[in-house]
C-alpha cells in the first residue's frame, strides 16, 4: 500500500497547489505519515522542493485550461484573466481532474458559471454560457449512442451580433433587447441552430 | 509465467515501416493531400473513442467518424496505436478495461506493434480517482520493475503484438534512484520482454532540464530493444525545455536521431509528433520538410528497405514479436 500512498501524494503535489505549498512549508507533517516509508517521505519532500515540480504543475494546469478554452472560447472572452483564474481555482478546488475527456468538465464549468452568474455580474455571461453549454451537450457522446435531444437557449439579446462580436474579441457595449430562443439540433455531424422570437413581456 | 523474450529469433522480425506521422484531427488536410510524405500513421486511439469512466456500461463508445477517416485515408499504410489511458504504472489497480478496449481497437486496426507510456497518470483521490493529465515519472528501482513485470506480461499476451514502453520526460526526480535511465530501461526491457519506444525529444528535455547526457544515454542503452522512435519540437519556458510538440525539431534532436538511427537494428519506424494546433503556424511545407529530412536520415542509416506490412490473417496466431538482428 505504500506505493499507492506515495503515488497519490505525488499526483496531489501536481494538481493541488495548497497541498504543494503546505508540504514545502511544513515538511513531513503535511504528508500522510503512517502510509509512507522513510524513503518515500524523503522522495516526496525532495520532489515537492524541486523546481521541476512547479513546471509539472504548470503543465497540468495549462493542459486542463487549454481543454476548457477550446470548448468554451466565447465564455472565456467574457472573463478577464484575473476573473478566469479566480473562478477556475474555485471550480477546480471542488472538482479534481477525473478524465482525459474534458467535455464533461467544460459542461460542469458552464454549470458553475451559470450558478454564479449573478455574483459575477458580467454582461451577457449567462446567455453565452448557456449557448456554449448547449453546443457541448449536442456534441457529447452518449453511452447508448442515441442522438442528443434538441437544446433550447433563451436569449435576451439578439444572439447573432452578440456571438459574432464576442467571437472576434469584442464585447458589445449595448445591444437592444430581443427576447428569443435558439434551438440547436445535431444534423449529421453538424449542429444547426434555429432562432424563434419570444414576445417582449407586456407586448 | 515468464514472458518470452521479444528478441527471440524464432519469431517474426519487426517490419521496417520507415517514417511515420502522429495523427491529430487538425492534420487531416495534410494526411489527405500529402500522403506521400509518410509511411505510416501513429494514433493515440484514446482520442478516437470516449471513455465514460469506471462503472459505466458500456464504458467506451467509438468515434465512428474519426475511425472511418483513418480507414479511408491511411490508404493501406499501417496505423500504429500509441495509447495514453492504460497508466501502466498506477499502483492501486491495473486498468484492464482499457486493455480490453485496446484489444478491440487492434481487431479493427491490426498493427505491427502497440505502445504506451512508462509512467502513470491515474491516482487515488479520496474515494475517487484523479487523472493528472501528465505522465508522472516512476521511481527507477527494483520495486517499480517488479510491479510492472506481470502487467507487461498480461498486456503482451492479450494484445498479441510486440508491446513497447516509451521513456518518460521528467521535470522533477526522486532521490536515491537505484538505476540511471539506461540501466532502468534495459532492465525493464530485458526482464519483461517489452520493446522500447525511444522518444528522442524526451531525452533532449531530460538533457536540458535534468542534466542527463543524451549521447551517453544512447550509448549505454541496449538499442536492439528499440522498435520505434519519437521526435518532436519543444519550447523553452521558465528555464525548462518543454515537450510541447510544437513544430520543427531542434538541432539537438536531429543530432540524437542521426546518432541513434544506425545503432537500432530492430527499429521499425520514426514518428514525428506535433500538437494539432501547431499545424497552421508550422504549415504544410515545413511539416513535409521535417518528414523529408527524417526520411533522408532513415535511408542513410537503415539499410534494410522500407517494406509494406500486412496484418496477419485472422486465423493465424497474432503474436509477432521481434527477431534479433544479425
Amino acid at each position: 500500500m505504500t506505493a499507492t500512498a506515495f503515488q497519490n501524494a505525488v499526483a496531489r503535489l501536481i494538481v493541488d497547489e495548497p497541498f504543494r505549498r503546505r508540504v514545502r512549508a511544513e515538511g513531513e507533517t503535511a504528508l500522510p505519515g503512517r502510509a509512507l516509508t522513510a524513503a518515500e517521505h524523503r522522495r516526496l519532500l525532495a520532489a515537492a522542493a524541486d523546481p521541476g515540480m512547479e513546471i509539472t504543475a504548470t503543465l497540468h494546469r495549462g493542459f486542463r485550461l487549454s481543454k476548457l478554452l477550446g470548448r468554451l472560447p466565447l465564455t472565456f472572452e467574457l472573463l478577464d484573466p484575473a476573473v478566469s483564474r479566480r473562478e477556475l481555482d474555485a471550480f477546480w478546488a471542488e472538482r479534481p481532474p477525473k478524465s482525459f475527456y474534458y467535455i464533461e468538465e467544460a459542461i460542469a464549468f458552464s454549470d458553475y458559471l451559470a450558478r454564479h452568474a449573478e455574483r459575477l455580474a458580467i454582461p451577457y455571461l449567462a446567455e453565452v454560457v448557456a449557448f456554449e453549454r448547449a453546443g457541448l451537450e449536442l456534441q457529447r457522446a452518449r453511452p447508448d449512442g442515441s442522438p442528443p435531444p434538441p437544446q433550447r437557449v433563451a436569449f435576451e439579446h439578439d444572439p447573432t451580433p452578440l456571438i459574432e462580436a464576442i467571437a472576434t474579441g469584442r464585447v458589445p457595449e449595448s445591444l437592444p433587447r430581443r427576447p428569443c430562443e435558439l434551438v440547436g439540433r445535431r444534423v449529421g455531424g453538424d449542429t444547426e441552430w434555429t432562432l424563434t422570437e419570444r414576445p417582449l413581456p407586456g407586448a | 509465467m515468464r514472458p518470452t523474450d521479444p528478441l527471440d529469433p524464432a519469431t517474426a522480425p519487426i517490419p521496417k515501416l520507415g517514417v511515420g506521422l502522429a495523427y491529430q484531427p487538425a492534420l487531416r488536410p495534410f494526411i489527405e493531400e500529402r500522403r506521400e510524405t509518410f509511411d505510416y500513421l501513429e494514433v493515440v486511439p484514446d482520442i478516437l473513442w470516449t471513455d465514460f469512466g469506471r462503472g459505466c456500461e458500456p464504458r467506451y463508445r467509438d468515434d465512428e467518424e474519426g475511425q472511418s477517416f483513418l480507414e479511408r485515408h491511411a490508404a493501406g499504410r499501417p496505423i500504429v496505436p500509441h495509447s495514453i489511458g492504460l497508466s501502466i504504472g498506477t499502483a492501486h489497480r491495473f486498468n484492464r478495461d482499457h486493455l480490453g478496449q485496446m484489444e478491440r481497437w487492434l481487431e479493427r486496426f491490426p498493427a505491427p506493434w502497440a505502445s504506451e507510456h512508462l509512467a502513470y497518470n491515474l491516482a487515488e483521490h479520496g474515494a475517487d480517482e484523479l487523472q493528472a493529465g501528465v505522465t508522472i515519472p516512476l521511481p527507477r528501482d527494483r520495486a517499480t520493475l517488479d510491479s510492472l513485470a506481470p502487467r507487461i506480461a498480461e498486456v503482451r499476451e492479450r494484445l498479441g503484438v510486440p508491446f513497447l514502453l516509451e521513456n518518460n520526460v521528467y521535470f522533477f526526480d526522486y532521490p536515491d534512484a537505484e538505476m540511471d535511465d539506461a540501466e532502468f530501461l534495459d532492465a525493464l526491457s530485458a526482464e519483461t520482454g517489452c520493446g522500447l519506444l525511444l522518444d528522442l525529444h524526451n531525452v533532449h528535455c531530460n538533457c536540458v532540464n535534468r542534466g542527463v547526457d543524451g549521447r551517453r544515454l544512447l550509448d549505454a542503452l541496449d538499442l536492439e530493444r528499440v522498435v520505434e522512435m519519437h521526435v518532436a519540437g519543444g519550447v523553452e519556458h521558465q528555464g525548462f525545455w518543454l515537450d510541447a510538440h510544437c513544430g520543427p525539431m531542434p538541432d539537438e534532436v536531429w543530432e540524437l536521431l542521426d546518432h541513434a538511427l544506425p545503432r537500432c537494428p530492430n527499429l521499425g519506424g520514426v514518428t514525428f509528433e506535433m500538437i494539432g494546433s501547431w499545424y497552421e503556424p508550422m504549415g504544410a511545407e515545413r511539416l513535409a520538410g521535417e518528414l523529408a529530412g527524417m526520411r533522408e536520415l532513415w535511408h542513410r542509416h537503415q539499410p534494410a528497405p522500407v517494406g509494406s506490412w500486412e496484418a496477419p490473417a485472422a486465423a493465424e496466431p497474432a503474436a509477432a514479436p521481434l527477431r534479433r538482428a544479425g
